[in-house]
This record gives C-alpha cells, sequence and structure tokens, in this order.
C-alpha cells in the first residue's frame, strides 16, 4: 500500500511537471513574467480593490471633447485600459 | 487588445464595452512626443493615438487633474475589468491581453474564432521630420532628475513649446539642488525654432525670497543651423527655505515658424511651478536606453538576428518582448530594436549618455 501510494504520488509530480512542459512550449512567455507580475502582486493589494465601486461620479472627457460619465457604463460588463502616445 | 476588442465586438455586440483612457504620458520624449497642456491637446494626442495604432476602440481623455488615473490607482499601462453593477472584477498594473482574453471567456463568454496581430491594419509608424534634428548637445545632468509640478498658465497663442521643469528630491528637503529646464517643441504643430530669430529665454520669478534661484535669467546654447527641432536645456541651482508651499513663475520666450513657411511667430508664455515632486510627471525614457534596452543586442546569443525567448534572461521576457515585439511573434528583430531605440532618440537631440536618469 505504502508502495503504492508514493508511485500514485511520483506520477502525480510527473504529470503535473509534464503539463507545466507543455504548457511552456506551446507558449512560450507562461514560465515567466516575474517583472510583470511583481507589479501586478502589488498593485493587487492597493486600492481600488476588486470588488470596489470605482464608476460613482466619475467623470472625463469623451474621444470629442464632450462630458463622459463613468456611471453609464453600468449594466455591461466593460474592459478599461490606460493607454497615451507614449 | 485591438485583436481582444474586435472578436468580442464581432462575437458578442455590445454585451462588453472597451476604452482606452488617455493619460499624462509614461514616458515624454518618447518620438519627440511632449505632455499637453490642455484637453484640446489631450483630444489632439487621442486622434494621432488612434491614427498610429489603427484601433477602433473608443477613447476617454482624462481630466487635466488626473482624476480617472488617480481613481483607479495611479496606473500608468493598467487594465480593469468591470462589472454590470459597477465593481471591478479584474485589474492589473500592466495591460495583459491574453490574461484578458481567459478572463473574458470566464466572464463574458468564449470566442469561436480568435484574430491574431498579424491579421490587424499596419500599425502607422510616424516620419522623422525633415527639419534638422539631433544636432543639439543634450548637457550631462544630474543623476535622480524628477520633474516638478508645473502648470501652463493660459495664454492666447498655442504651446507650440512645452516646458519640463525638473530638480532632484533635495529641494524638497531645503538643501540646494540643481534645477533643469527642458523646452520641447510638440510635435503635434509641426513648427521649428528659426534661431536666426534668437535663442530660447527663461527669466523666473520666485513668489518670494524664501526660493533661492542662482540665476533668474537663462538662454540658451547657440545653435549653428538656422532651424531645427532639437530640445533645449538650461539650467541652474534652487534652494527653498522653510515648509510653506510656494512657487515661482517662467516665463518662456521663443521664435517659432510652422513647417510649411506659413507663419513664424514670437511667443511669450508663463509656467507657475512648485517645487514639489509631480507623481503624474511620468519618467523620461533614459532610463530606459540606459538602464534596460541599450544592450539588447548581447541577448542574441546565437547571433541569428533573432533573439527569442529562450535567450532572454529569465523574468524579463515578458519585458523585453513586450517593449520590442512590434510585429508580435514572440520574437524580437533587428528592425524591432532599431524602430524602438529610434522612438527613444528622435527629437531628443545629441544625448551623452547621462540623461538625468534616477
Amino acid at each position: 500500500m505504502k508502495f503504492r501510494l508514493s508511485t500514485i504520488a511520483a506520477l502525480l509530480i510527473i504529470a503535473v511537471a509534464c503539463g507545466q512542459l507543455a504548457a511552456q512550449h506551446s507558449d512560450p512567455l507562461n514560465d515567466d513574467g516575474e517583472f510583470v507580475n511583481q507589479y501586478n502582486k502589488r498593485f493587487e493589494s492597493q486600492k481600488p480593490l476588486v470588488g470596489d465601486a470605482v464608476l460613482d461620479g466619475l467623470q472625463a472627457f469623451d474621444e470629442h471633447g464632450q462630458p463622459f460619465m463613468f456611471d453609464q457604463l453600468k449594466g455591461k460588463h466593460s474592459v478599461i485600459v490606460f493607454g497615451c502616445l507614449t | 487588445m485591438e485583436t481582444v476588442f474586435r472578436d468580442y465586438r464581432r462575437e458578442y455586440g455590445n454585451e462588453v464595452q472597451f476604452f482606452y483612457v488617455y493619460k499624462t504620458l509614461a514616458h515624454p520624449e518618447t518620438n519627440g512626443i511632449v505632455p499637453p497642456v490642455s484637453i484640446k491637446e489631450r483630444l489632439l494626442h487621442i486622434a494621432k493615438a488612434k491614427t498610429m495604432m489603427q484601433t477602433e476602440m473608443a477613447w476617454i481623455c482624462d481630466a487635466m487633474d488626473n482624476r480617472v488615473k488617480q481613481a483607479f490607482g495611479g496606473t500608468y499601462n493598467g487594465e480593469f475589468v468591470i462589472g454590470p453593477n459597477g465593481k471591478i472584477l479584474r485589474k492589473r498594473y500592466w495591460s495583459d491581453p491574453r490574461a484578458l482574453r481567459k478572463d473574458l471567456a470566464t466572464l463574458v463568454g468564449p470566442l469561436k474564432k480568435v484574430t491574431t496581430t498579424n491579421q490587424l491594419p499596419t500599425v502607422f509608424t510616424p516620419q522623422t521630420p525633415s527639419i534638422a534634428n539631433g544636432i543639439v548637445q543634450r548637457p550631462a545632468l544630474p543623476r535622480g532628475l524628477v520633474a516638478l509640478k508645473s502648470n501652463a498658465v493660459d495664454s492666447n497663442d498655442p504651446h507650440f513649446a512645452k516646458l519640463r521643469v525638473e530638480s532632484t528630491r533635495a529641494v524638497s528637503g531645503g538643501s540646494k539642488a540643481p534645477l533643469v529646464f527642458t523646452v520641447y517643441l510638440d510635435p503635434i504643430y509641426k513648427v521649428h525654432w528659426n534661431n536666426r530669430a534668437g535663442k530660447v529665454h527663461l527669466e523666473i520669478k520666485p513668489e518670494s525670497d524664501s526660493i533661492q534661484i542662482a540665476d533668474k535669467k537663462l538662454s540658451a546654447a547657440d545653435v549653428k543651423e538656422d532651424a531645427d527641432v532639437d530640445p533645449r536645456w538650461l539650467t541652474t541651482s534652487i534652494q527653498v527655505a522653510g515648509k510653506k508651499r510656494l512657487s515661482f513663475e517662467v516665463t518662456l520666450t521663443y521664435t517659432v515658424c510652422d513647417d510649411a513657411q506659413s507663419f513664424c511667430k514670437k511667443i511669450k508664455q508663463q509656467y507657475l511651478v512648485t517645487p514639489e515632486p509631480d507623481r503624474n510627471a511620468g519618467t523620461r525614457p533614459g532610463i530606459f536606453l540606459n538602464g534596460l534596452f541599450k544592450n539588447v543586442r548581447k541577448f542574441d546569443t546565437n547571433h541569428d538576428g533573432v533573439i527569442v525567448a529562450d535567450e532572454l534572461p529569465k523574468g524579463q521576457k515578458t519585458l523585453y518582448i513586450g517593449h520590442l515585439d512590434f510585429n508580435g511573434n514572440q520574437k524580437i528583430e533587428t528592425d524591432e530594436i532599431d524602430r524602438f531605440m529610434k522612438m527613444f532618440n528622435d527629437g531628443r537631440g545629441i544625448s551623452t549618455g547621462n540623461d538625468g536618469d534616477q
């Protein structure tokens, strides 16, 4: 029984390792990302947090210079990406 | 990001909305681009970005007080998925379209077909200005420069030239510190310096004697060419006594002509500067050139002219490929390195290798 458990454990480890290797092979960046992950991990614990409401009362401009209320995004999923020319 | 947007628009219509938020520049000077001083100028940048990126995504323009950037945690390249109830479902400091695809597959639904970046229209590459550039020597700048809070005073003329004011953190502690003024032409206006009409001048007026400026009148160095588009650097020193928040006024005088030769104009404009670090001013790209990307070619260990992920240092593959892989094939080719370096050098004058990096 002891032998069978250790064999199963070893097979599981090999299976997980093979899975990781396969993932790495199909996507060369999957085993990496430490640089980005460091920032993302630190950012996770900073406000606003996942679950926080961020849209209420926030106002800026649309690309034509007209007022844009973030509340209007409610009711659908929204993806917001920050960018600029540099 | 554009591929994710187009795929979800095609398969899910407006069930999920995509927006870019235009906010302060992360790395002013890149491609010679300098920070806008008004919403009108930010909108011009958005129009240019839409052309350069060939994007069909909608843009939101942050207010000049950068309230949207701050409300979302001050990120420069962040990415958020917001639920229909207005609450954050996912957040990243750095946008990651591959991770976003996984998020949306869970939150919205899977895709039948995935677009790749090479199926998108060619991204526009900015042209090098026809007026002389790369002729003015950038002085060796003190290390550890940070931008100070600076606001352009309203003017009847566009801010053809923009002022960036920098010092070291010593300025906040009351010590004597360098004070560096960089005057950039804004490429949005397609103008050049008219050097025959005189040099760029600065006159500094402190609010009180608590701000000591070594030289209150500064002139940029002579340039032999009749016209050019390089920045101008003017330096002095500053010492601030006491903890009261004070400011100084800078009057900038310069003469520009438009590239179409339809006008030349002498301009006088004011800026109000507070000797405190500005967290929204971004960092000049010198830190990238000197610290990270200058020697990227050395990673091509088999000398085949292509850098693949396995040749890059562990933990920095995303960094290099994310910045340099313009065609999205997860490899870095020689022409991509050349293009990247050009982006950071155009409109910057001649660097001496010390660009005030932190």
